[in-house]
């Protein structure tokens, strides 16, 4: 494997050369890119307040080199992925080591592509289909085999895909095919879109295969997954509906173990969506119904491993410190308490959101406006009836206990040319039980952060926030945190940070955090010093549990 | 050892593409507003500057740049005609919301979809904020990351390409 990757970048780099001097010779044919990340820590050897030991390896990085090569339509190309001498941290240990991943041979062009290799693909919204990479989240379940798209027209698209899923160096057990087939019919019957309005659906289908060897009798080896969805926009209005489903489906706890009954269970969504927008203001919801749709290639598949699909919590995104200990993990197949008693089935639930600038010289806005923004959403478990999944009855669009309610309200304003500020108030209600299995499934917390940016001379500014969080039946208490970021553009970036759970009944820690950065053009590079908090890391509603550690981190990236 | 060789590895391909490299053009499709495509190809043809910038809802820098930008827009495209594409990234957690946020705060941009990520992968975009510029088909500008006036600094680089 190794010789083959050293192959693989020596002979890239001939090109590369072959291709500046075609660059001399004014011939721009074969073109080279790519891009260079490395993400390392060096852990401290022990920190008593956060009761975390140094692992074996103290100094761990995740690297990756990725590099494309085209000529004309044609492109090819791989990534070189090396955790040395160990991986980070919190990351899928059996990506230890080093290789050549995703590589691929594609044809692109306006009608007609094909790849043949690793490919990353979602099915509409990814409902039925997705693969992907999130380096943050340690995800990269690329499917390797063939895809084929075929587009005649503006107006159809056609996909079809086969293959199996990237799980670190090797492939899923589990096969994986479908098609996908997306109709414009404004377009394909020549309508004025502007007077009769944009109407588009699609269909896909997915089935996956695993061979089963246990004692289950009938136990399901094919699934196979069906939606449609259809999107409707004219002039200010949008509105969405998708409806999937699968075939019936073995019972697999969150261990990856497959329980032992022979009931087997299909599993639905119900997705609605709209946007209403006017002149500074629109308004926007989502209604959605899953009930067993999260979906793996591999039964022994667990966490962010060998995902089929993608089922995203749909609630607002925080992107402050305090705002992002209690997040919300979407419950979107069965899982199981210890001894195999079921614990979800689904959820059901919705979120609305208004926003709304105050234009510069209005009453509110003031001389330099003024944007709000107010958003609600609730999730609560699907209803059944009895643990034992043998005699357990499951509904459909009846709701249980609340899984998790977010009320928040963003107001941002300009003041002047030099200063603005964004205040937050923010209310969860948090269901911990539902949503990790232990603990008070009545956890309120509340939120208030107050942010204010600060233009001084030429490229100079300050960034800095403070924000605190009530939380009730939690032993982990009241949170004080604030952030102070001093930024020279383009280049240079400084922070200091601190979040401080003084309520803790148990332990009170400093997570502490101080740093810098250097950014020109791509290139970035970060050094940072202090403490993680153990939580949920969560991107896109998928999350990666990150454990307490304390050290130096660094952070290099870099594309050409 | 595995480490030092890529180390080794990717220092001597940094260095020779600094020297040699440009840009990829393949074909790449996105989606406009209403989910028609759009060829990448097409939108970096333009006689006049192209800013290109990746966003998300949920990137508080990026949203702080656009602001940033909008409040000066008008102006730039008076005096160096240019567009900026916002290429959204979002996925189907939050891709409905962009079109909210792009109307409310009455955003002229071009804005367009990029939900596979095949146009972030191509030109190899690590990390948003990030935003190329192209003039007459060639990148004359990249940056990542956004602290409040980098936008001063890229209008320089668009005005001094357009003089020569």
């Amino acid at each position: 494997m190794k010789k083959i990757s050293i192959l693989l970048i020596s002979g890239l780099f001939v090109l590369n050369v072959s291709n500046a001097q075609d660059k001399q010779n004014k011939k721009e044919k074969v073109k080279v890119s790519g891009a260079v990340e490395s993400n390392a820590q060096y852990y401290n050897e022990k920190d008593d307040k956060l009761g975390f030991v140094a692992p074996n390896n103290r100094f761990r990085s995740n690297n990756y080199l990725k590099l494309n090569v085209s000529y004309k339509g044609f492109s090819t190309g791989g990534q070189f992925e090396a955790y040395a001498p160990d991986v980070l941290l919190g990351y899928p240990e059996n990506l230890k080591g080093s290789g050549l991943t995703n590589y691929y041979v594609a044809y692109n062009s306006k009608k007609i592509s094909a790849t043949i290799g690793h490919y990353y693909e979602q099915f509409g919204s990814g409902l039925v289909l997705r693969s992907w990479e999130d380096r943050q989240l340690g995800i990269n379940n690329a499917l390797f085999g063939t895809k084929v798209q075929y587009t005649p027209t503006d107006a159809v698209s056609f996909k079809a895909i086969y293959g199996k899923k990237r799980d670190a160096y090797s492939l899923s057990e589990g096969v994986v095919w479908g098609t996908d087939a997306e109709l414009n019919f404004t377009k394909l019957f020549k309508q004025n879109e502007q007077q009769k309005g944009s109407f588009t659906t699609g269909f896909s289908y997915v089935g996956k295969q695993e061979k089963y060897t246990g004692n289950i009798a009938n136990f399901p080896e094919t699934v196979h997954l069906f939606s449609l969805r259809t999107s409707y926009q004219k002039n200010n209005l949008i509105l969405n509906a998708e409806y999937a489903l699968h075939t019936k489906d073995g019972c697999v706890n969150d261990l990856g173990n497959v329980v032992n009954t022979n009931k087997f269970f299909n599993g639905n969504v119900l997705q609605l969506g709209g946007t209403v927008s006017g002149k500074n203001s629109a308004f926007n919801f989502t209604l959605r119904q899953v009930k067993n749709f999260g979906m793996y290639t591999d039964r022994k598949a667990k966490l962010n491993q060998l995902l089929l699909n993608y089922v995203p919590a749909l609630t607002a995104q925080h992107h402050y410190s305090l705002s992002n200990i209690y997040v919300y993990n979407p419950q979107v197949k069965f899982s199981f308490l210890p001894g195999n008693l079921l614990n979800n089935t689904g959820e059901i639930g919705g979120q609305i959101e208004w926003l709304k600038t105050f234009p510069k010289k209005s009453k509110l806005g003031g001389k330099y406006g003024m944007f709000l923004k107010i958003n609600l959403s609730h999730y609560s478990g699907l209803a059944f009836d009895g643990t034992d999944v043998n005699t357990a009855k499951v509904y459909n669009f009846k709701a249980a206990k609340t899984n998790f309610r977010d009320f928040n309200i963003e107001v941002k304003k300009t003041w002047n040319t030099k200063v603005k500020t964004n205040f937050s108030f923010i209310n969860m209600l948090y269901n911990q039980k539902a949503i990790e299995g232990y603990g008070s499934d009545n956890i309120k917390t509340n939120i208030l952060i107050a942010e204010g940016i600060f233009k001084l001379k030429k490229g100079h500014s300050i960034k800095a926030d403070i924000q605190h969080l009530w939380a009730e039946n939690d032993y982990r208490g009241n949170w004080v945190a604030a952030t102070f970021e001093y930024g020279i553009a383009p280049m240079l970036n400084f922070f200091v940070a601190d979040m401080y759970n003084y309520g803790n009944s148990v332990k009170q820690v400093h997570y502490y955090n101080a740093g810098a950065s250097f950014t020109k053009g791509t290139f970035r590079f970060m050094a940072s010093y202090g403490r993680q908090r153990e939580g949920l890391l969560c991107v896109g509603g998928v999350c990666r549990l990150v454990p307490a550690s304390s050290g130096f981190t660094f952070t290099t990236s870099y594309s050409f | 050892m595995i480490f030092k060789k890529f180390i080794f590895l990717t220092s001597f391909l940094m260095f020779s593409t600094l020297i040699f490299s440009q840009e990829n053009m393949n074909e790449v499709t996105l989606k406009d507003a209403k989910g028609n495509p759009i060829q990448f190809s097409e939108v970096i043809k333009a006689d006049k500057p192209v800013i290109v910038s990746f966003w998300a809802t949920w990137c508080a820098p990026c949203l702080q740049e656009l602001e940033a930008i909008n409040d000066v827009y008008e102006e730039w495209q008076k005096t160096t005609g240019v567009t900026l594409y916002a290429v959204c990234i979002d996925d189907a957690r939050s891709q409905s919301k962009a079109a909210s946020i792009v109307k409310s705060k009455g955003w002229n941009y071009e804005i367009v979809y990029d939900p596979n990520h095949d146009l972030k992968r191509i030109l190899n975009v690590v990390n948003v904020p990030n935003l190329l510029v192209y003039y007459k088909g060639n990148v004359i500008y990249k940056h990542s990351g956004y602290s409040p006036g980098s936008e001063d600094i890229l209008y320089e680089k668009i005005k001094s390409a357009i003089k020569k």
